[in-house]
């Protein structure tokens, strides 16, 4: 017994080797695909929280929460849009004037206004419209606009050289301020006011864009989309002008006030020095415009010290709700661990692209570091405070937070005492009922694996895991993460109990677990056994692997220690782990190696791994019971045909597949081409190893009295050297060589010159012709 | 008295050395070409005519998968004519990591062009240019192919340099020497950027002197660029944050938002903003300062590494914060220190 375990853990191991060979390299970190995110890992929904305006800057690694683009334009667009249609009257239909506005350039504008029909893409409803003033004024008025974009709505990715036409922004600034004057329409006028502001900033004329928006709009305040666009470009010029404090009070009232561009007023939102701060906070009018300036502060430098002044101003200030979900996300990220696997594919490894610090070098980064492990209890006694103030501005999240920042801590009484005054079965509320459930459960979860889990408690944390279950993809609540966390934790719990069975059934990272011969047997056994507990099956429902898996791996190992017989015995356990099927004809040869010819050609009946391993103990035993020669020899040939095909040298390295796939080790998949060949020649791992092919050749040669015959034979037993050499290094003296000298290249040189199969060998194959001391190889023919 | 002799001598007595051929210059390292006029006229009273000037730097942008120029040259003011640019063009490592053969091939023909591009607004015939690069032993070979893609795509035939750092100078066996005309070796930002380093991480003399032994080995002539500027390390909890830059002790001495836990750090009690920075309570602060003294001590420890007997004398950079830190005799005494 002892020896068995020893050969198949030797297997084992042999056969993970050829799998990193053969498998490409898992994917590290976030190449190539969508980086992790924040919302992967956090254990907390800010969704309870019911902020909705604010929510896209709710913690997350990319710019916006789930990724949403909040452009100025993606908002202000589709308004644009139904100003100018109004404009227009409904003289142009909807398609027209988006063309209009978004479509159309200089030239195509020119010629709708010469009435000269170029460009065939002009729709004709703008050819054939009536010519009355508004639509000829509206045309002038497009065709500057869309000039303008030259030096205002330039693409930072590029690269041209960032030029300056000083002049022509000057001459465009006049014609605009000209036109604003004289334009009689108010909403031309507006928009020509806008085009002025906005081109005086480009010219780098920052005094005369706050005196012209002084001058449109003589200091009244409006609400419209012009209005606030001429107004942030007042803000960016007093911002030019390093007069901060005026520059950011304008932004904050912008993003508290604009639905168009309040995320263009957060990015540009830029205090510089404290002096200036104090400004801008003076400069608020009232308590509600300070609250703004301190959430801003919040989000941009530190939660915690917006909150405390909001709450200082008014305790039932609504804008502490997106400062407190970020605070309290912002503590998940140092005190959660709850790395997403994608699976074997996709392991998800910390590197610097991924590390929080490179995300979160955004808009807000200093916030990410301000409330790490040593300041949450400042946090959690800021909030007990704020929770039990009266009048405060939704309760509910106030408690909930605090529960859940409670556990983080742990400081498990106090939060189920919250969770008791909480009384959570009646909360209405179905977001903020869950998340504290979720607390719940959690908190559970810590207290049953302090010490042995009973089955009674196995079955109230199956119901939670259970409760834990996403009702629909885009539903808020945290739900995945929350699963993952509990069962990488009984995991954990597990292992420390040496349960290394069930540890791995309940969070499967650990791909070593399997290069253990002793373990994965184990895991079969458990498999096998009828009689699971409620939580053990629904465990082993999630797990990744099954036991047909099992079986095939156990089959495949056997295969590749010449076990046929032993493989099928797998295979047969279940037949559907020997269906994979090859990708070519295993018993055919070449001269010289095509894996891809071989699987393009059409198999008449194409092989799975079971009937290889049928087909290989049926040759063998065929060709060991023979007592004809030539019968021997054949089926000795294609005997090892199939070793050498299933080998990495081979043409159906498909047999080394299986649903496994390891723990890439870099010094192993990379050792052909960093480490040099393996020192000792038993160390080879088996899929590597042609040495038991190069036996059967030479065994199927000594049976046969066919020269020919031979000659296929001792070729393949070269290839099989040549193949030995490249793993182990060539022979002592002949390092470097170029042609090296084989056992069987002797053989075929010295008895074999004369037979056909050896100059098509000549002919195929520029090594062995160069060896020979051809001068006209296919290797050197342009030499 | 031998020659040696004197110049030995004449070195004990100054800590220079003398009679070689060298030339004054600047980086100019800002975006934004605009040259304060005292700034011009210091410029001429130093004898500088030759400012390295950055035009533009090459990331890799993530979301667009390719490499970009960011934050182009753009010349609100003409440099006078009797000021000679070379052109510098920063890539990120990370750039030669992520690009293939065909990628370096057609970056260096973009490069190029908007090398040229730039030349012609400046009105500037740029008689080198330099490139800047991190690079390690694993991007050498794209890096090195990169360079010689630009020697024949930039057509104009000039003097092509690039950056060595002190770690290439002593590992060149690993690194590879760039194949270009000049090196320019960066005798600052040698150490580890570290809120809990105690060395300043922009210039140690010890860290120097690990490596500079190694400089006259080195199989390309060097110029020399030296530091006068100062930066101030922000770190919260232990973890590095940002770079204050040209932020020195004097920003902190008296006031009442920081508590002076030694000369170089200071600890933040009260929240601050300082040049757009949130610094909050807690936070430490290390003070990296680069002194008149220290550049000149730089100066001389370098100068007689030196392999070649012309060369740049580069300060790294012109900013007015700088020239305003400095004297002008600080900046002659650096420069004299290589005569």
């Amino acid at each position: 017994m002892k020896k068995l375990t020893f050969k198949i853990s030797l297997v084992v191991l042999s056969s993970l080797c050829l799998f990193f060979l053969w498998t490409s390299k898992k994917t590290e970190g976030c190449s190539g695909g969508d980086p992790e995110d924040f919302t992967d890992q956090s254990l907390f929904a800010p969704e309870i929280s019911g902020e909705t305006t604010l929510s896209p800057l709710f913690i997350t690694y990319h710019s916006y929460y789930n990724n949403a683009d909040y452009s100025r334009n993606e908002n202000y667009t589709e308004k644009n849009q139904q100003e100018w249609i109004n404009y227009f009257k409904k003289t142009i239909s909807n398609a027209g004037v988006i063309w209009l506005l978004n479509t159309s350039n200089v030239n195509q504008i020119e010629e709708i206004i010469s009435s000269a029909k170029i460009d065939k893409t002009i729709p004709e409803e703008l050819l054939t419209h009536k010519r009355d003033k508004l639509y000829n004024d509206a045309l002038v008025y497009l065709k500057n606009a869309k000039l303008a974009e030259a030096f205002a709505n330039t693409y930072y990715y590029s690269w041209q050289e960032k030029k300056v036409d000083q002049h022509f922004i000057d001459s465009m600034s006049t014609v605009f301020q000209s036109n604003c004057k004289n334009e009689k329409n108010t909403f031309l006028k507006e928009r020509y006011a806008f085009q002025w502001i906005r081109s005086l900033y480009f010219a780098g004329k920052y005094q005369e864009a706050i005196n012209a928006f002084t001058s449109f709009f003589n200091e009244k305040t409006s609400t419209g989309t012009i209005y606030e666009r001429c107004l942030s470009y007042k803000a960016g010029s007093l911002y030019k002008q390093q007069k901060y404090s005026e520059s950011n009070y304008i932004f904050s009232k912008l993003f508290y006030e604009s639905g168009y561009c309040r995320f263009d007023a957060y990015t540009s939102f830029h205090p510089q020095e404290e002096e200036d701060w104090k400004q801008t906070l003076l400069l608020a009018k009232n308590n509600s415009e300070k609250e703004v300036l301190w959430q801003l502060y919040g989000i941009y430098a530190s939660p915690l010290v917006g909150m405390k002044n909001i709450f200082a101003l008014n305790p039932a200030s609504d804008k502490n709700m997106i400062l407190l979900m970020r605070a309290v996300n912002i503590v998940e990220i140092y005190a959660v661990d709850n790395k997403l696997d994608y699976g074997y594919d996709y392991i998800f490894s910390p590197s610097e692209e991924s590390d929080t610090s490179a995300y979160a070098k955004g808009y807000s980064s200093y916030s990410w570091y301000s409330i790490q492990k040593e300041q949450t209890d400042t946090l959690i006694q800021f909030v007990e405070t704020a929770a039990k103030t009266p009048g405060v501005y939704k309760p509910l999240v106030w408690k909930t937070s605090l529960a859940y920042l409670y556990y983080l801590k742990g400081k498990t009484e106090q939060a189920h005492e919250i969770l008791k005054q909480l009384n959570v079965e009646s909360i209405s509320d179905p977001l903020i009922k869950g998340q504290n459930k979720i607390t719940e459960g959690l908190l559970y979860l810590d207290e049953i694996t302090k010490g042995d889990i009973t089955p009674a408690q196995e079955d109230v944390l199956l119901s939670y895991l259970l409760s834990f279950r996403k009702p629909s993809d885009n539903y808020p609540l945290r739900y995945d993460n929350v699963h993952r966390y509990i069962v990488s934790k009984l995991a954990n719990y597990y292992e420390n109990k040496q349960e290394y069975v069930l540890a791995e059934i309940a969070y499967s990272v650990n791909d070593k677990f399997y290069t253990d011969a002793g373990k994965t047997a184990s895991m079969i056994a458990y498999l096998e056994q009828h009689s699971h507990r409620p939580l053990e099956n629904y465990l082993i429902s999630l797990y990744k692997y099954s036991l047909r898996d099992f079986y095939e791996l156990e089959a495949t190992l056997k295969i590749y220690n010449y076990d046929f017989d032993g493989a099928i015995a797998s295979f047969s356990k279940d037949v559907s782990s020997g269906e994979r099927m090859l990708d070519a004809n295993p018993f055919n040869m070449r001269i010289t190696d095509c894996h891809d010819c071989d699987h393009a050609m059409p198999q008449k009946n194409p092989l799975n791994k079971l009937q290889f391993a049928q087909k290989m103990s049926a040759i063998k035993h065929s060709a060991d019971s023979s007592k004809v020669a030539n019968e021997k020899a054949l089926n000795y040939f294609l005997y090892a045909n199939g070793l050498y095909n299933m080998t990495y040298y081979g043409n159906c390295r498909s047999v080394s597949s299986s649903s496994f796939y390891f723990d890439t080790d870099a010094a192993l998949s990379n050792r052909e081409y960093e480490e040099g060949p393996y020192s000792d020649a038993d160390s080879i791992q088996s899929y590597l190893d042609c040495r038991e092919a190069r036996k059967y050749y030479e065994m199927a040669a000594s049976f046969s009295n066919n020269k020919e015959f031979k000659a296929k034979c001792y070729w393949m037993a070269a290839k099989c050297e040549h193949a030995y050499y490249i793993e182990t290094g060539f022979p002592e003296g002949k390092a470097n060589a170029d042609f090296a000298e084989y056992d069987n290249y002797k053989l075929l040189k010295k008895d074999f010159k004369n037979t056909r199969y050896y100059n098509e060998i000549l002919n195929e194959c520029g090594y062995f012709c160069t060896y020979n001391g051809g001068k006209n190889c296919i290797r050197n023919k342009d030499e | 008295m031998s020659r040696t002799l004197l110049i030995l001598l004449a070195f004990l007595i100054t800590g220079c050395i003398n009679n070689r051929n060298t030339n004054h210059c600047f980086y100019y390292w800002k975006s934004d070409l605009n040259i304060a006029s005292s700034d011009s006229v210091l410029l001429n009273e130093l004898d500088v005519h030759t400012l390295y000037v950055r035009y533009f730097d090459v990331r890799w942008i993530e979301n667009q998968q390719s490499a970009f120029p960011v934050a182009k040259l753009s010349a609100t003011t003409k440099l006078a004519s009797n000021i000679e640019v070379i052109p510098v063009v920063y890539i990120e490592n990370k750039v030669i990591k992520n690009l293939d053969s065909n990628g370096i091939d057609s970056l260096s023909a973009k490069m190029s062009t908007l090398l040229h591009s730039i030349n012609t607004t400046l009105s500037k015939k740029p008689k080198q240019v330099q490139i800047d690069c991190d690079w390690t032993e694993t991007t050498r070979t794209k890096y090195f192919e990169l360079l010689t893609h630009l020697k024949s795509d930039y057509k104009d035939n000039i003097l092509w340099s690039a950056t060595i750092r002190l770690h290439q100078v002593k590992y060149k066996r690993t690194t590879g020497v760039p194949p270009v005309d000049r090196g320019m070796l960066m005798f600052y930002n040698m150490g580890v950027l570290s809120p809990q380093s105690t060395a300043n991480s922009i210039y140690d003399y010890q860290n120097a002197a690990n490596y500079i032994e190694y400089a006259k080995g080195y199989p390309l002539p060097f110029d020399v660029a030296l530091p006068v500027f100062s930066w101030s390390i922000l770190s919260r909890n232990g973890k590095g944050m940002t770079l204050l830059n040209e932020i020195t002790a004097k920003n902190f001495k008296g006031n009442s938002s920081f508590v002076e836990k030694s000369e170089d750090r200071f600890i933040c009690r009260k929240e601050y903003l300082l040049h757009g920075t949130f610094i909050l309570p807690g936070d430490e602060i290390k003070v990296e300062e680069i002194t008149p003294e220290l550049s000149l001590k730089a100066a001389k420890q370098v100068a007689d590494k030196l392999n070649s007997d012309t060369f740049n004398i580069v300060l790294y950079h012109l900013d007015h914060s700088i020239t305003q830190r400095y004297e002008k005799a600080d900046f002659q005494n650096i420069f004299s220190c290589f005569k």
